[in-house]
């Protein structure tokens, strides 16, 4: 499914369906992983379309090292980071629609079982939601993750390690059962 | 929960106007930087302006400028061209005077007899003046008469000898006489090169510009600036020096000025030596001397016999030389 570049490359080539076809594919997994990082519905909008916007405007140079979804997911996260930053003081509280939210849910995730377990990471902390959420929804490496969240590597595999354990007893919590693999 | 639609017709809004916001900017900052550089030339052109001092000086005279400040531009004069030929060969030969003495006896002494005549003439007899001489001496008691005492005077007359006639008689005794001739030595022309080095003239441009009230004046004045470096190299050539012909008096066998004396003793043979000596050692002895001990050796080769005596005497002065040729 990562016709990313080749959409990218239409736009840089004065396509402006290419940046269409493009925000068609990746604006739901950018809106859940900036869900993941704002906690905020609308904030999260936002940020992901200041992600699409830097793409349009500044139109980085996309060198082929990474897979496309890392790259853009990089500039969603250096998006979102920059935003966080400037509006320190500010940042709104958690206002998710949650209509909007289930309908993203399920538009991206499509099976009830991620949908659950989407929604079971809600509880987690901001880091172990983004971590989880480039591992297995995204099925992003542990490097690609690394990549993305401007992390090494170990650091990645210890987060995702703790993640994994926090993710576990929120779901024990609930009543979940779970498989040791 | 918007569309991708949606989303894309708000990116594509947002990029346009962000397009054309940063194409203003580009235009606002391309007038500002245009207007700020025409600011600061006008300022610069103003403060050059007023540092002339002949146009402050004017200004501050009439208030206003006027046309009497227009000057043409300079005019520029063509550098001198770098000459490489060289010197004048017609320039006149420089001549040189060797001077060579020869010092030579006379035959006899000259004896030249003057008599001067010193003649005194006696002056007028002088008058003595009578002179009288008064004195008194005395005292007075009042009461008696007073006695004076006179002295006789008179008249002597002193009459001078008449003087006597003195003749001085002064010799004046030549023993000898310098013989000079002159030879002249010509030498080539000196040859100069002169190399002229022109570097690129620095050309500076003033330009002034005077702004009245219904005119504007811009004087432009170019100086340029020549640099030249002149290299001289003189060549000197040297004639060789000519050999002094020297035209010596005849031979003189004795003076009575010099006190050497060539005999006609000599050592193998009783050969008299007469005229130009061949090459040859000469054998000199001194007063009381043997003469087959020579006191000195000397090469004659290419010598006459006077130049060597000549040398002997100015060497050994107040002796006898006896000269000898071996054979």
């Amino acid at each position: 499914m990562d016709n990313g570049s080749e959409y990218y490359r239409r736009y840089l080539g004065g396509d402006d369906s290419g940046l269409v076809e493009l925000i068609r594919d990746y604006k739901d997994g950018l809106m859940l992983y900036l869900l993941g990082i704002t906690d905020n519905f609308h904030l999260a909008d936002e940020i992901m379309e200041e992600t699409f916007f830097r793409i349009a405007v500044k139109k980085p140079n996309f060198s082929g090292k990474s897979s496309f979804k890392t790259w853009l997911y990089s500039i969603a996260h250096n998006a979102a980071v920059d935003y966080l930053r400037k509006h320190r003081h500010n940042v709104p509280l958690g206002e998710t629609d949650i209509a909007d939210e289930h309908s993203l849910e399920e538009s991206h995730l499509r099976e009830e079982q991620r949908i659950e377990l989407h929604r079971a990471m809600n509880q987690l902390n901001p880091e172990y939601r983004q971590v989880l959420f480039l591992s297995f929804f995204e099925e992003l490496s542990n490097a690609e993750t690394a990549h993305v969240m401007h992390k090494t590597k170990r650091q990645i595999e210890n987060l995702l390690y703790r993640a994994k354990a926090s993710l576990r007893s929120v779901l024990e919590k609930e009543g979940f059962e779970y498989e040791i693999i | 929960m918007r569309s991708y639609k949606d989303i894309s017709e708000s990116i594509f809004r947002r990029r346009d106007e962000y397009l054309e916001k940063k194409r203003k900017r580009a235009i606002i900052i391309r007038r500002s930087v245009a207007a700020a550089a025409s600011l600061m030339i006008v300022v610069f052109i103003g403060a050059g302006l007023f540092g002339n001092d002949s146009i402050r000086s004017a200004f501050r005279k009439s208030g206003s400028f006027s046309s009497a400040f227009i000057t043409e531009p300079a005019e520029l004069t063509e550098p001198p061209q770098p000459s490489t030929a060289p010197g004048d060969p017609t320039s006149p030969a420089v001549t040189e005077t060797d001077t060579v003495s020869a010092i030579e006896t006379s035959t006899e002494d000259t004896t030249e007899t003057s008599t001067d005549t010193v003649t005194t003439t006696a002056g007028s007899n002088t008058t003595v003046t009578s002179q009288t001489t008064t004195s008194a001496s005395g005292s007075t008691t009042k009461g008696s008469n007073s006695s004076a005492t006179t002295t006789s005077s008179g008249t002597t007359t002193a009459v001078n000898s008449p003087p006597t006639k003195t003749t001085a008689t002064t010799t004046i005794k030549t023993t000898s006489h310098i013989v000079t001739t002159t030879t002249h030595r010509t030498t080539s022309p000196h040859y100069t090169t002169t190399t002229v080095a022109t570097t690129r003239p620095v050309f500076n441009t003033t330009t002034t510009t005077a702004i009245g009230y219904s005119t504007a004046t811009i004087t432009q004045t170019t100086t340029a600036i020549h640099t030249y470096t002149y290299m001289t190299t003189q060549y000197t050539t040297t004639a060789p020096l000519p050999t002094p012909e020297i035209t010596y008096p005849e031979y003189i066998d004795r003076s009575t000025g010099a006190v050497f004396v060539i005999t006609s003793e000599v050592y193998y043979d009783s050969e008299y030596i007469e005229g130009f000596i061949e090459d040859s050692y000469v054998y000199g002895s001194a007063n009381g001397r043997s003469v087959s001990t020579p006191v000195f050796v000397y090469g004659v080769q290419g010598r006459s016999k006077e130049q060597y005596r000549a040398l002997f005497f100015y060497m050994y002065d107040e002796w006898k030389i006896y000269i000898y040729k071996r054979k």
